[in-house]
């Protein structure tokens, strides 16, 4: 199912620059927002 | 990325990630070219471009004359550009997320050059439950 606006986003792992794993999770644990900027061409 | 990372500060406590989908060997490499002081991490697989519907875009979007135009800017302006080893078809987006981890916006450009403004940002940003 395509994500929507006022959906909660799911959790994803990735792999960071230095090979640690991040979380789009994680500013949950603090309350704050989150910018994701999803790399494309030109970005 | 580099408008936002320019006015950082004005983000406050909100987390900013930059999601690519290059191969993880050349994320380093990545991250030093960008000079951005937020996470950079690789998307392998691209799930979340999956999950949020962002298809491939086609060849008139992805040099839409807007691109162009940047690209002759950045030429312009002294930038060297180099030969890419990503797909290039592959578009992107700005996505907003409360606190309590709900989307609040995801900007969605049809082409490559189309970005949401800093200002565009901070504005949903501003909405969020922090």
């Amino acid at each position: 199912m395509m994500l929507r606006e006022g959906t909660p986003l799911p959790t994803f792992e990735f792999v960071a620059a230095g090979g640690a794993t991040w979380s789009t999770d994680e500013h949950r644990k603090h309350n704050v927002p989150l910018v994701l900027i999803l790399h494309r061409h030109l970005a | 990325m580099l408008a936002v990372s320019e006015r950082i500060k004005e983000f406050g406590d909100a987390q900013i990630g930059v999601v690519a989908f290059t191969d993880p060997a050349r994320l380093d490499a990545y991250v030093k070219h960008l000079g951005v002081s937020f996470p950079v991490v690789t998307d392998v697989d691209r799930e979340l471009y999956q999950a949020l519907g962002l298809e491939r875009g086609t060849r008139r979007q992805v040099w839409s004359p807007g691109t162009l135009k940047k690209y002759w800017q950045l030429l312009r302006a002294g930038k060297k550009l180099q030969r890419s080893h990503e797909d290039i078809r592959q578009l992107g987006a700005d996505v907003i997320v409360g606190g309590d981890g709900r989307i609040i916006k995801i900007f969605r450009p049809a082409t490559p050059d189309a970005r949401p403004s800093v200002d565009d940002l901070l504005a949903h940003l501003g909405g969020s439950s922090t």
